[in-house]
């Protein structure tokens, strides 16, 4: 009963609140990339090439495979945003549910099934520009925009061992809406409004695959590739107009993603590792086969180190924790003032058990910094934390009486 | 068990970490719409066609006035009769209808001669849509003369023949009223009286009645009357086409409607349309224009038309709720549509016209109030100014995406 409330929660879980970043605005896009790790990963910057028998990985599905009984891990993150152009300072915080997982051992340590929900993009902001008109007398235009939506990618996965080596493959199924409400008010000699709405509904079917090494000596290898999507793009309008109303399909295309991680073990409780993320928005997003201006090749190179918690049973507290600390440096998958967009961040996370080797929660934090003033016109700062809850629990196990 | 409520406990606390309000975010130079979605144009239309048609005869029935006069081809007359009588056990001395004078035009026309009849025939309040009342002609002689100072508004006392009003008592069958005509030689004024409808100006009759100790007067203001407004049908008269083909005309009393088209294909399908105001300058070389009417108006749309406007459908909207047509008023010598009828003008009517939902053969102009009395407003056609034709003004967003 309670695990199916638990449930229950977990599938209400998808709120979202205002303020994401500006860098998200961007013409005929979908949003803010978010390329979103556990709070472990995001506390550490690299999650590619962890080995964790409690907490599923979100980045590499084929080390689902170090999990012993059924696994869970949920995620909810917190941004706030600290926005500077040329002329004002903004401010805008959101909370989000940032993913979960579910994986069954089908073999305990050799074929696992799971699945989850991941967003992978995110706009929330308004807009309010004014524009003047000279028609003999001035007309103002107040022209206000919400942009608010995003795209999400729920997972269907098998995972399969050999010997030291894992695969997965997953079937990936990328949908989400992104609304553009335009209000338009208008001031000449009388005050008037017209209104714009457009709903913008992607769907389209994916696939992913995952490789896992943990061969040789201390040295764990991760790979993930994810080839380019075509999702239906189906825009509804909503204005005084029959004719704009009509509703408009046509593909966009996500580019290919490549991934790579590496992680070292200097001993049982010491490691460090690198992810690296490839994505080339810059000829690879299209709309009806066509490239889109203001796009430019995503890359994010992650480093960190993590100083795990110790397996022994009668250990104090602080030996119980996992510390994170982590580097990350990224080009963003837009231009602004057509020129790149760099972001930078320090992370730090750390762990705490809620029962030893079975369930745990992480906690994350990121300051870092995207954008430049100089060169796009605009730069924000944030500050993003992150909590993972994970659990392992003998689910859907047959237990003898 | 409790590590399983902590757990349950830490995903509900989570999933109520909310976020704070959306802020307003105002536009800066380094983040503005650079006209995303479109942008806004006034653009001016002319019409195509025009015309005035005379229409059937209007019902007076409701009309607060009673007409009296001649001018310009225009004749007018009245009918009026009492419904109640004093007992007839008591003697009439005398009798006399007093009338209100509410309005005249007239051109420098000091007086106005009336000759005052007995009505032969029975008549219903809509007596201005019988066909046989129009240059109803007394076969009978005036039972009283009147003349009648144009200006003078105060009560004038009409002596009737007590012998007449002792008929009417007699037998209800020959009480058909008196009929009001203008003499023959009377032209260039039209006076007005109040009507029953009238709620301050209404006619009354007085009855002086004797009785064995004293002289009583009973005062009556219940009763029927209704002006008949006649025009000749031959093509002659100040509404002749053929020499008015440069002029537009709407009329009350005599019915006259202009009819405006225009070629709605102009505007873009993708116009998203806040405004329209029509444009049509007026003739100031009239004295037709009753002081006492006033001078509003309404376009109305007119779906279906043969080919000479003999026969045409207005939108049926328009005639069955009044607050829907748009109105227009005189402004710096033109007839412009009203400021609180141009947004609905345009996205009630035309919008629909360039969407395609709705047909328009022809825009239908006409006085608000055209049963009541006679006026005329005269309008430069698209002969007559073809610097400034009849125009309408379209303040619309263009979508661009």
């Amino acid at each position: 009963m309670k695990r199916n409330i638990l449930i229950s929660l977990l599938l209400l879980l998808n709120m979202s609140y205002a303020g994401e970043s500006m860098f998200g605005l961007v013409d005929n896009g979908v949003g803010f990339l978010k390329t979103i790790n556990s709070a472990a990963g995001q506390g550490r910057s690299y999650e590619m090439a962890v080995n964790d028998s409690v907490q599923l990985n979100y980045r590499n599905y084929a080390n689902w495979t170090s999990i012993p009984n059924t696994s869970f891990t949920i995620k909810f993150g917190y941004d706030a945003i600290f926005s500077d152009d040329l002329t004002n300072d903004y401010y805008g915080d959101a909370g989000n549910f940032q993913g979960g997982y579910l994986a069954i051992p089908i073999l305990q340590r050799k074929l696992i099934l799971g699945g989850g929900i991941q967003p992978i993009s995110k706009v929330e902001q308004r807009i309010v520009d004014e524009t003047s008109y000279d028609f003999g007398s001035t007309t103002v235009i107040k022209e206000n925009l919400l942009m608010d939506g995003g795209l999400d990618r729920a997972l269907l996965n098998l995972s399969y061992r050999f010997n030291m080596l894992s695969f997965s493959l997953g079937w990936e199924y990328t949908f989400g809406n992104i609304t553009e409400s335009l209000v338009l008010d208008i001031e000449d000699e009388t005050t008037s409004q017209l209104y714009l709405n457009y709903d913008n509904l992607y769907s389209g079917h994916g696939m992913v695959i995952n490789a896992f090494s943990d061969n040789i000596d201390n040295l764990n290898l991760g790979v993930t590739i994810r080839p380019a999507v075509d999702l239906d793009l189906e825009t509804k309008g909503d204005s005084n107009s029959e004719i704009i109303d009509k509703t408009r399909k046509s593909t966009v295309t996500l580019p290919a993603e490549y991934n790579f991680g590496i992680e070292y073990q200097f001993s049982n409780r010491l490691a460090a590792g690198m992810d690296v993320m490839y994505q080339d928005w810059k000829n690879g997003y299209k709309i009806d086969g066509n490239k889109v201006e203001n796009y430019e090749k995503y890359y994010k190179i992650g480093v960190g180190i993590e100083r795990k918690s110790s397996e022994k049973r009668f250990i104090s507290l602080g030996q119980q924790i996992d510390y994170r600390m982590g580097l990350y440096l990224s080009q963003l998958n837009i231009t602004k003032n057509d020129e790149p967009v760099m972001e930078y961040g320090l992370s730090l996370g750390f762990s705490l058990p809620i029962q030893r080797f079975r369930s745990k929660i992480d906690f994350s934090g990121i300051v870092g910094k995207r954008g430049s003033l100089s060169t796009n016109g605009l730069e924000e700062t944030f500050v993003s934390f992150g909590i993972s809850v994970s659990a392992s629990e003998k689910w859907f196990v047959k237990l003898d009486k | 068990m409790k590590s399983k409520l902590i757990l349950i406990s830490i995903v509900f606390l989570a999933s109520l970490w909310g976020c704070s309000d959306l802020e307003d975010t105002p536009s800066s130079a380094e983040f503005n719409l650079n006209d995303r979605y479109g942008s806004f144009v006034i653009d001016t239309i002319y019409a195509v066609k025009d015309t005035f048609i005379v229409g059937n005869y209007a019902d007076t029935d409701l009309s607060e006035k009673l007409s009296v006069g001649k001018i310009d081809g225009i004749e007018a007359s009245f009918v009026i009769k009492v419904l109640s009588f004093p007992d007839s056990t008591l003697s009439l001395d005398s009798a006399y209808i007093l009338l209100t004078g509410v309005g005249t035009f007239s051109r420098d026309i000091q007086n106005i001669d009336l000759k005052i009849y007995e009505v032969e025939k029975e008549w219903e309040k809509d007596v201005n849509l019988d066909e046989t009342w129009h240059y109803y002609n007394p076969s009978t002689d005036p039972i009283v003369n009147y003349s009648v100072n144009v200006d003078d508004t105060t009560e004038h006392k009409i002596l009737i023949d007590p012998e007449v009003v002792l008929g009417w008592r007699a037998s209800q069958e020959i009480n058909n009223g008196l009929y009001f005509k203008a003499a023959e030689n009377t032209d260039g004024v039209i006076k007005e009286f109040g009507s029953f409808n009238s709620s301050t100006s209404f006619p009354k009759m007085v009855y002086v009645m004797s009785t064995d100790t004293s002289t009583v007067r009973d005062t009556i203001d219940v009763g029927l009357d209704a002006t008949i407004f006649d025009y000749p049908g031959d093509g002659s008269g100040v509404f002749d086409l053929k020499s008015n083909e440069d002029k537009l005309f709407v009329s009350s009393g005599v019915l006259v409607h202009s009819f405006f088209k225009f070629d709605f294909a102009e505007i873009p399908k993708t116009a998203l349309i806040d405004q329209v105001i029509l444009e049509v300058e007026t003739d100031d070389d009239n004295d037709l224009e009753n002081p006492g009417h006033s001078a509003s108006f309404y376009i109305r749309s007119v779906t279906e038309a043969s080919q000479d406007l003999s026969t045409y459908e207005i939108d049926s909207l328009f005639t069955l709720y009044a607050d829907l047509n748009y109105l227009h008023s005189e402004e710096d010598g033109k007839l412009v549509t009203s400021e609180s009828s141009r947004s609905s003008f345009g996205k009630s009517l035309i919008q629909l016209i360039v969407d395609g939902s709705v047909t328009n053969e022809w825009l239908y102009l006409q006085y608000i109030s055209e049963l009541t009395d006679f006026s005329v407003k005269k309008f430069r056609g698209l002969e007559s100014y073809v610097n400034h034709p009849p125009r309408i003004i379209v303040k619309y967003f263009n979508v661009e995406r």
